[in-house]
């Protein structure tokens, strides 16, 4: 009887999604965002929104969940637990593909941060070099079968551990990463590292929010005063100054010391992954629906996707409408 | 309540059963309208067993080789440690309670040290499939070699036989139900063994074994391939025991009437 309530429960029986018609700061709408990974940087604007109170302003009583390797986040969102959860474009195209009924709705990052973490005097040079090669992965990840079948080669994955002792053990050990992040802790321990950016073998999805697209049709002002709010909170995260998210993120996980933080700060900075490169369109929080075309065509070229999965099954640009811009 | 079964009920029952389960599994998909992503329905995993099935088979494979070196091993080792725990006492006093303690160390938490030390591959998988089967097999090969009867161990000694001659033709022969127990319980374990350390340990490029596939169905949210590779591990596991179970039959068949407990339920 257990299993069954359980199942219930996964079926989804009403649950978060109701709240006030009309919200306003003292009667706001209650959100809750599910991120991919405990609170870290890469998060930041979203808690530069909650800290300065732009959700607050905005209406919203925002709670943000940390994830991690078993954060399930698109169960939550499913299951209605979490209204938004963060992803890479690609696998919220794999959930349209799998029937399930969410959108993206807005970019965190223009471009991917992903990529392949060697030790410098690695003899590879590129991603094409890595073949035969064993690289410490998430087993399943488009990437994967992306860079694989782009350059026909053929890379022995083994499990990612989210560890660095095996990297640092090892002189020849290669490992899948964040730009942001693992870099600096290889180098904190003395190695000296080096990193093949995955945007450069052009496979640059963007990581965006996804919502249930029934709550998105229900409430779309709730989706929009979020989406603003959230973009707000970027743009002041990467322009401004950074303190109130770096303490809210260092008061949630300790481990983040203020050295970490400036550092994939600098790089969310530097490499333009939040604002992208404004002559080329992009702009924070934006999704270009013809990058998504793109890249949706290449992931099916290559066999990826099975069939050219319709854009409107996995994003809308409908929150996005500024500068004139509309979803094609 | 001795009645005798026949062969015929021994098929019908458990096929009117297992109708019964798939047709629970249905309702309860169609009850709350539950998608292929949350519990997908028999045919769809069946479906996904069809559509995977050269990889499943390879991954099968490879899943089916670490089991079956790690449970040799714990069986092989397991027996020869067991003998001379019986042989000696300071080592069924002194280390005995170590064994039985080592019993308890959840795998999962041995799976992570061991790739650290071996590297993923085969050498990882086969040893976390050999540990979680080892110490069944000693405790079990143990006590069987120590619940030999009384008066027997009495005549021996009454004829001044060896200790050795004890040892191998009279404790050896009659713990041998009490080793298949342990060897059975290893198959079951080693199968369970082989799939967790290909979860930490495992690697393309020897075919990846089911719990590394079970990690790529999970990352591309293929629920219905995660329940066909889960399908295959029982399937694996049940051959295993099946496989143990066949060679005590054979072995023993002339001298323990406890012989047919395994295979007649009542």
């Amino acid at each position: 009887m257990a299993a069954v309530a359980c199942l219930a429960t996964l079926a989804g029986c009403g649950k978060a999604g109701d709240g006030p018609a009309e919200p306003t700061p003292d009667n706001p709408f209650r959100v809750v965002l599910q991120t991919d990974w405990f609170a870290q940087p890469e998060h930041g604007g979203f808690y530069q929104a909650l800290e300065k109170g732009y959700y607050r302003e905005a209406g919203l009583d925002v709670e943000i969940l940390e994830g991690g390797p078993n954060a399930m986040s698109v169960q939550k969102v499913l299951s209605r637990r979490a209204h938004f959860a963060m992803n890479r474009a690609d696998t919220v195209m794999t959930f349209a593909k799998r029937d399930m009924p969410v959108v993206m709705v807005m970019a965190t990052l223009q471009h991917d941060p992903q990529g392949i973490l060697l030790h410098a005097d690695d003899p590879a040079q590129t991603v094409e070099d890595l073949d035969g090669r064993r690289v410490m992965a998430v087993p399943g990840l488009a990437w994967i079968a992306y860079v694989e079948r782009k350059y026909g080669i053929t890379l022995d994955i083994i499990p990612h551990d989210f560890g660095m002792d095996r990297f640092l053990a090892d002189p020849r050990f290669i490992q899948q990463c964040l730009v942001t992040n693992e870099p600096y802790y290889m180098e904190k321990h003395g190695a000296e590292v080096r990193v093949l950016r995955l945007s450069e073998t052009g496979f640059n999805p963007y990581h965006g929010i996804y919502c249930r697209k029934d709550f998105a049709e229900a409430r779309p002002d709730i989706v929009q005063r979020f989406v603003d709010a959230s973009i707000r909170g970027w743009t002041d995260f990467i322009e401004g100054d950074p303190a109130p998210a770096f303490a809210a993120i260092a008061a949630r996980n300790p481990k983040m010391t203020p050295g970490f933080m400036a550092y994939a700060r600098d790089r969310l900075v530097e490499d333009r992954l939040v604002t992208g490169f404004p002559e080329r369109g992009e702009a924070v929080g934006r999704l270009d629906p013809e990058r998504m075309r793109a890249l949706r065509d290449e992931l099916h070229a290559l066999g990826i996707l099975e069939e050219r999965t319709p854009l409107a099954s996995f994003f809308t640009g409908e929150f996005l409408r500024r500068d004139g811009e509309r979803p094609r | 309540m001795n009645f005798p079964v026949t062969y015929r009920e021994y098929i019908a029952w458990p096929l009117i059963f297992g109708a019964g389960l798939i047709a629970l599994w249905y309702a309860v998909k169609h009850a709350f309208a539950l998608p292929a992503y949350t519990l997908p329905a028999p045919h769809e995993v069946l479906a996904a067993l069809r559509d995977e099935r050269g990889v499943l088979a390879r991954a099968a494979f490879a899943t089916a080789k670490g089991s079956l070196t790690g449970f040799s091993a714990a069986v092989g080792l397991g027996f020869a440690l067991s003998l001379l725990i019986a042989a000696f006492r300071i080592l069924r006093i002194g280390l005995y309670p170590y064994v039985i303690f080592m019993q308890m160390v959840p795998i999962i938490a041995t799976a992570a040290i061991i790739v650290t030390w071996l590297d993923a591959g085969l050498p990882s998988v086969a040893a976390i499939a050999f540990l979680i089967g080892f110490f069944p097999v000693v405790a079990s090969t143990v006590a069987g070699l120590h619940s030999v009867p009384t008066k027997q161990v009495e005549l021996f000694r009454l004829y001044k036989a060896r200790p050795w001659q004890e040892l191998f033709l009279l404790r050896v022969p009659s713990s041998l139900p009490y080793f298949f127990t342990g060897a059975k319980i290893a198959a079951t374990l080693a199968v369970i063994g082989s799939v967790t350390g290909e979860i930490f340990a495992g690697s393309t490029a020897r075919g990846g074994g089911l719990g590394f596939m079970i990690l790529i169905y999970k990352s591309s949210v293929n629920t219905p391939g995660i329940f066909a590779a889960t399908l295959l591990c029982c399937i694996l596991g049940f051959l295993f025991v099946g496989t143990v179970l066949l060679l005590k039959r054979m072995l023993l068949r002339k001298w323990h009437d406890s012989l047919d407990t395994d295979f007649n339920p009542l």
